[in-house]
């Protein structure tokens, strides 16, 4: 069965187009940027390496949909003969609210409930939104599947989801701590469960899951009993350009002596701040990192508090969880960036956590166990696929099929 | 040699006089304490207590800390109720100052140097520093030749090293406002630190302890080798636990939430996540643990018994967290009024630490309130103590010090 799986974000569309028949292999995968912006851009790759690229105005997401509908059909480099061959259509969906604790087939009720959850993720779920209107629009009869950031972590209990705020804010406007990045928490601990050859509904774990965004996640037999990221995806650790954990006096203060906004403040916490806001240079761990090691004092301290954000995490959820069996390093730094990773498992001997500093090097987008033979905890990199779970998840809820 | 110490809030002081013999606290003898409530209003309340006397209470109009310490001074003399003979047996006077902002990182003796700094620190504490130097100019013209001394709240925590200080946001805010962490409850959490470490008969400079203030206001440090490198509050005291009345960890973008709904300015925000939230926000009842606990155990009150699980939750992450932090702890530390009087509250924050190598003695803790006793079972690789604070012990400590060269 083949599935289309769209990723809409407020101006752009990421695709993969994958044949479910043939273990899931990718076929095609691409993006459209600048949406609804003068001069779009429509990347496109098939599996055999195959490149299609083009500048055009793209002025909406149905537009957008319709080019990756004829791109998909495309004689030249495209993978199908007519749309007919698409069997679903599965999104992501940022925020599922307190509604959804899994992927479900989208009808009217499912849309109503997105649109409910719009003040939640303001920027996020409306994109969504007009992906499935669109995909509706342009090929009707294909069922759909809406697979949620945050339904993962519905499984949290209330006193790590409830603020400390009054009560009836929760009651009023359901604010409390949802999570994010559900998908890649599941996918990486349920993979590197298998990985060492033990059973995930058994096991305690933490995962981390290092990108641009970040967030933890700690999960008990197969549940997330907590994550760090909160209502919005600022609470938590340190990222690229968001501060993470910081003191509401520190912003409250903050916009008194600026004289700030509300909309100028959280521009800044959002994107202003972390590993930018601290080194002053750059978002990008790769390039922070040449910047350590050439010496740059800022660069450096901002890598320093990323890492030691995530060590207090590490020891956070250990406790939450009575001990760890396993840490799953997952999203493009934990998957490529070895002095992260050996600087966050450092000195954690106490917690039963000791890498084979020679794997963690080797390490590199690949699934590798880091830990040394006798760590207690076994620590592990697990390349992420959240394209897949949604494939997977459509999949399943369409054919009725396990995937894996 | 007698030392008053004095704690002076914006509308109220506590004070104890002390005399000191040696300087070591074994010798140290309490000859009077009390406190002034509701300076500036009418019907300011006072409460004094002579040692080895009945409590002595009255109400009467305060106008200013001037007068408060006036009478302060009075009574200490009162041929009836006081314990002085004379003002000039007061050798030296100790006062808490809540923010030091960077520039000190322990106690100092006052002088014009020492006092133009703390109103440099104004800006950082606008609640505290202004009465805390009321404290001191009305000492400066009441005791014109007494050496005074300060202590201060964030001294302790100076030693935390940048990536626990620093926040992740524009570097350049803390070049211009000194935006940073500083943390609170300094002088508690290095005497009740220090008293852990002679308990465990080992030297304070070689153990690592995390220490539990949870009193109405609430902190952790994270103490290694007798220095902080971690504590919860931050540049403000509403980060970190939740407390009676303050929210604090919480999303920054739920606060522009409930900004933007609820139409508040930085003000009421402020209020909110100060006095509105934390265990009176979540159980709607009461900012009082005792309070919450009733109602959650005896009544079943949901949100009351949710506001306690949160309440250790919270702790219990924050353990968790400076165990990391340190790489490894061989103390836990409960101190404050919950810490010294809940012993629930330190069953449940130590439950499921046993992988931790916590050994919790439950036949010890039953019961006890406000006594220094060791928790954990005697085999516990990690000790865990509930130890009374006593931050005025250690402001004239320091005031001894200081003056005694």
């Amino acid at each position: 069965m083949n599935i289309l799986v769209l990723n809409c974000g407020s101006s752009s569309i990421k695709y993969q187009f994958l044949d479910m028949c043939n273990n899931a292999e990718l076929k095609a995968k691409g993006i459209i940027e600048r949406i609804g912006l003068k001069d779009g851009i429509v990347k496109h790759k098939r599996f055999d390496d195959v490149k299609h690229q083009l500048i055009t105005d793209v002025p909406n997401h149905e537009v957008g949909i319709n080019i990756i509908l004829a791109i998909l059909t495309n004689p030249e480099y495209g993978v199908i003969k007519t749309i007919d061959e698409i069997k679903a259509v599965g999104h992501r969906v940022a925020h599922g609210g307190e509604n959804f604790t899994k992927s479900v087939l989208i009808n009217q009720a499912v849309k109503d409930d997105i649109e409910k959850c719009i003040d939640l993720a303001p920027l996020h779920n409306p994109a969504n939104l007009k992906g499935i209107l669109a995909m509706e629009k342009l090929i009707p009869n294909v069922p759909q599947v809406a697979v949620f950031d945050t339904s993962f972590h519905q499984t949290m209990p209330p006193e790590a989801y409830i603020y400390a705020l009054p009560y009836e804010y929760y009651d009023k406007y359901k604010l409390r701590r949802y999570g994010f990045h559900g998908t890649s928490h599941k996918y990486v601990a349920q993979r590197a469960s298998q990985f060492i050859g033990k059973k995930y509904e058994d096991l305690k774990i933490i995962t981390a899951h290092l990108g641009n965004g970040a967030s933890m996640c700690a999960i008990k037999n197969g549940e997330s009993v907590d994550t760090s990221m909160g209502l919005t995806p600022i609470e938590g650790l340190v990222m690229g350009t968001r501060s993470g954990d910081a003191g509401l006096g520190v912003v409250l203060y903050m916009m008194e002596k600026e004289n700030l906004s509300l909309k100028a403040m959280s521009d800044i916490v959002n994107k202003k701040s972390g590993l930018l806001g601290i080194s002053g240079l750059t978002s990008d761990m790769r390039d922070l990192r040449k910047a350590r090691d050439e010496g740059n004092e800022k660069a450096k301290l901002a890598i320093d508090i990323f890492v030691y954000r995530i060590r207090k995490y590490i020891g956070s959820y250990t406790y939450v969880l009575g001990g760890a069996d396993m840490i799953v390093f997952t999203g493009g730094i934990g998957e490529n960036e070895e002095l992260i990773r050996k600087m966050v498992c450092e000195n954690l001997e106490f917690a039963g956590i000791e890498l084979d500093l020679a794997l963690n090097n080797s390490a590199k987008g690949e699934p590798t166990i880091i830990s040394s033979p006798n760590s207690k905890t076994k620590v592990v990199v697990m390349p992420t696929n959240e394209e897949l779970v949604i494939a997977c998840d459509t999949n399943k809820i369409v054919s009725k099929n396990n995937c894996f | 040699m007698k030392i008053l110490v004095l704690n002076c809030g914006s509308s109220s002081v506590k004070f104890q006089l002390m005399d000191m013999i040696s300087g070591r606290e074994e010798d140290v003898d309490v000859l009077a304490s009390g406190i002034i409530e509701r300076i500036g209003l009418k019907d300011s309340k006072i409460s004094y207590e002579p040692k080895g006397q009945n409590k002595v209470k009255k109400i009467q109009d305060i106008a200013d800390h001037t007068q408060g310490i006036d009478l302060i001074l009075q009574m200490l003399l009162d041929p009836q109720i006081g314990v002085l003979k004379s003002k000039h047996e007061i050798a030296a006077v100790g006062h808490r100052v809540v923010h030091g902002g960077e520039t000190f990182s322990g106690s100092v003796k006052i002088t014009q140097d020492v006092i133009d700094k703390m109103i440099e620190c104004v800006d950082l504490a606008p609640l505290h520093n202004p009465a805390n130097l009321k404290g001191i100019y009305a000492m400066q013209k009441l005791l014109p030749d007494v050496p005074q001394c300060g202590t201060f709240d964030t001294a302790f925590h100076q030693t935390m090293p940048d990536y626990a200080y620093m926040y992740a946001i524009p570097y350049a805010l803390y070049d211009k406002y000194k935006i940073r962490r500083y943390g609170f409850h300094g002088a508690s959490h290095y005497y009740v630190s220090k008293k852990a470490a002679q308990l465990m008969g080992k030297k304070y400079e070689e153990v690592k302890i995390i220490t539990c203030h949870l009193g109405n206001g609430a902190s952790i440090a994270a103490v290694k080798n007798g220095k902080s490198v971690d504590t919860s509050m931050g540049l403000t005291p509403v980060e970190g636990l939740m407390m009676g009345t303050r929210a604090g960890d919480l999303d920054i973008g739920a606060l522009f939430y409930i900004m933007d709904k609820e139409k508040l300015d930085r003000e009421a925000a402020n209020n909110l996540v100060n006095k509105l939230s934390g265990v009176l926000g979540v159980s709607e009842l009461s900012s009082d643990m005792r309070d919450v606990e009733e109602a959650a155990w005896l009544k079943g009150d949901y949100k009351s018994d949710l506001a306690l699980k949160m309440y250790f939750y919270r702790v219990k992450k924050y353990i968790g967290s400076y165990a990391a932090a340190m790489g490894g702890v061989d103390a836990i530390v409960f101190t404050g009024g919950v810490g010294e009087r809940g012993p629930e509250t330190r069953e449940f924050i130590c439950s499921d630490m046993e992988f931790m190598g916590v050994k919790f003695n439950k036949a010890a803790n039953d019961g006890v309130k406000a006594k220094l006793v060791e928790i954990s079972m005697p085999d516990s690789k990690v000790k865990v103590y509930a130890i009374p604070t006593n931050e005025e012990l250690v402001i004239a400590q320091d005031a001894y010090k200081l003056i005694n060269g």
